[in-house]
């Protein structure tokens, strides 16, 4: 077990949980907040990648990931305010107004 | 001392990233996430991306997470009475566990690959400074565009969020 072992471990961990999470939770404001740790994970393979290889490519490409999920975040929470606004709930089972 | 270090990083991150899924209060997850991306930024100084490390801290643990306890605060409590057994969660498990092993098996095939190879010398010491020159010569047209979709998130935020919401 060396360091890029236990760190990929981490990310893989990390991918996975913040998938089990998009897909279980029905809160949007959680499943905004799993994808962020879907985005750590792949950020922390990426590094890690970057690591081994001794390539910043992999730094790069990271921090484009962190620049989308800033502003994912920000028109993700937009959007669950617009609706929350008009709909009192944030359970996104009851968001099917677009669905037909 | 740097595996055990970044052995105990993985050890909480996970933890926590485990309790962000399955606590019922927004709150609460939205305060786990913090402790899980502060381990995921110690594991990035390990790594020497101190630069991104500090990056980390500041726009998810600071800003990101700033925006998303605001907004708990703003949208309430919601009393889920969903908690987390709902019709979709046993599809959903079967779903997650056949994504796991897919990606398990890669990362498995990959860390018996990643054997063989010889580690690169590392002629930069100061890893920030190596870092910005390969951002600013061989990824600049990437680094505006980025800076494009930054404003394009600006004004969409803006127009989704002021009160009357998109006029028809």
């Amino acid at each position: 077990m060396n360091l890029d072992t236990i760190t990929l471990i981490f990310g893989t961990g990390l991918f996975f949980i913040g998938i089990t999470g998009v897909l279980i939770r029905r809160n949007a404001i959680v499943v905004l907040m799993c994808i962020e740790l879907i985005l750590n994970g792949v950020n922390l393979t990426f590094i890690t990648f970057s690591h081994i290889h001794g390539n910043l490519a992999g730094q790069v490409a990271a921090i484009f990931v962190i620049v989308v999920a800033a502003a994912e975040a920000a028109v993700g929470l937009a959007i669950v305010i617009a609706v929350f606004r008009r709909h009192p709930s944030i359970n996104i089972d009851e968001f099917n107004v677009l669905k037909w | 001392m740097i595996t055990f270090l970044s052995f105990i990083f993985t050890l909480v991150g996970l933890t926590t990233a485990i309790l962000v899924v399955t606590s019922k209060v927004p709150m609460n997850a939205a305060l786990f996430l913090v402790v899980t991306l502060f381990t995921v930024a110690a594991n990035y100084v390990l790594l020497g991306a101190e630069f991104l490390a500090a990056v980390q801290v500041i726009v998810y643990a600071g800003a990101i997470m700033v925006l998303i306890i605001f907004v708990i605060q703003l949208v309430g409590f919601q009393p889920s009475k969903d908690g987390s057994v709902q019709k979709q969660t046993p599809i959903a498990i079967v779903a997650a566990g056949l994504l796991f092993v897919q990606i398990a098996f890669y990362t498995v095939r990959s860390l018996t690959q990643l054997n063989g190879i010889q580690k690169p010398v590392q002629a930069a010491v100061d890893h920030t400074a190596s870092f910005s020159q390969t951002l600013f010569t061989k990824y600049l047209l990437p680094f505006e565009t980025a800076s494009i979709l930054l404003l394009v998130a600006i004004v969409g935020t803006v127009l989704l969020a002021q009160h009357k919401g998109i006029r028809e």
